[in-house]
């Protein structure tokens, strides 16, 4: 009998053990699949806008396409708005990507006097370099601003995060009409606080959208 | 030779009740049938998934959809992680499947920029 206690024992061992495997186990379902999906970041900048203008209450029969500044005027009975839409084509966006940031830089020709905060829009209906001050008022925008930054008194770039914006257009959550710019603030004198930024038709310093897309 | 006999039978007994002991507490029953032996895990039928997400304009994740789900997954368990580039987890959720997308919209917040990738689980019975 004693000799045959090591093989009783060996048994209980082999029992435990694999009582020991099992619990190890969680069986709890029939599928199981699991995978990943990495991503790559590649950047893009678009330089120059395809297309800019401004509207000029003062002129509300003018367009300004072609003109080599984005004016941009707070003041109330003479205020001018820029309009600016960029074509992401060129960045070579895959299907599925999708924009991971997007700054929007902006160079300002001639500062105000004194500064003002410059809000941009998106802007939700169609519109050309044709586009007038009175034709401007019928178009919709989005309900709430983009980003604002204050203009300053020097020249030089302005910045304005759009990745929200940029990613929609991407993903084709919203259609691609640009922006538009506006200025608000205390304005007493047209000449001293007009803020006026190079357009694409200015040759240097042109409107330019800087990008990382995931895809 | 009758001591030896006895003895292995009770050896047997003691393993054999260690062994079912063992399997009773393995197993978390989610049907009325049950039975012994082995049974491969499949999946639902599903051979790859791809996820895309919506960036709002500070930067942050807004939401996650997640494409190619098979039919046959409706019920399951759908599990989404959202890693950085080291892999590590930068937010998770669940939920059941109820089509061939599946959008996740209530994520902590997470920086597009230090999103490098998701992980995906489908489970169920």
């Amino acid at each position: 009998m004693k000799r045959l206690l090591p093989i009783v024992a060996i048994a209980a061992a082999a029992g435990c053990a694999t009582a020991g495997f099992a619990a190890s186990l969680n069986v709890s379902s029939w599928h199981l699949w699991a995978g990943s999906q990495t991503l790559a970041k590649t950047p893009c900048t678009v330089a120059g806008a395809a297309a800019d203008t401004f509207v000029n209450q003062a002129s509300p029969t003018a367009a300004n396409g072609g003109a080599t500044t984005l004016d941009v005027l707070a003041d109330g009975g003479s205020q001018r708005w820029a309009f600016l839409r960029f074509d992401l084509s060129s960045c070579a966006i895959p299907a599925g990507g999708g924009v991971d940031q997007a700054t929007l830089r902006l160079y300002v020709t001639r500062p105000p006097a004194r500064s003002f905060t410059l809000t941009l829009t998106r802007v939700v209906s169609s519109w050309t370099t044709g586009l007038t001050w009175n034709a401007a008022q019928s178009l919709s925008f989005a309900p709430s601003s983009t980003d604002q930054t204050a203009s300053g008194t020097s020249a030089g770039w302005v910045t304005f995060t759009v990745t929200g914006d940029v990613d929609d257009v991407v993903q084709g959550f919203s259609t691609n009409n640009g922006w538009y710019l506006t200025a608000s603030g205390s304005t007493q004198n047209a000449n001293k606080d007009l803020i006026q930024l190079s357009s694409s038709s200015a040759g240097s310093n042109a409107p330019q959208l800087v990008l990382t897309y995931a895809s | 030779m009758n001591a030896l006999s006895k003895t292995l039978a009770f050896a047997t007994a003691v393993a054999a009740a260690s062994a079912a002991f063992a399997a009773a507490a393995s197993l978390a029953l989610g049907s009325q049938s049950l039975s012994a032996g082995n049974a491969a895990v499949t999946s639902c039928g599903i051979s790859s998934l791809g996820a895309t997400r919506r960036v709002d304009n500070s930067g942050s994740v807004a939401q996650v959809t997640v494409r190619g789900i098979p039919a046959a997954c409706a019920g399951e368990t759908l599990s989404l992680t959202l890693v950085d580039g080291s892999g590590a987890a930068l937010a998770s959720a669940s939920q059941a499947v109820a089509g061939t997308t599946a959008t996740f919209s209530s994520l902590p917040a997470v920086q597009a920029t230090s999103l490098a990738g998701y992980r995906f689980a489908v489970t169920g019975a």
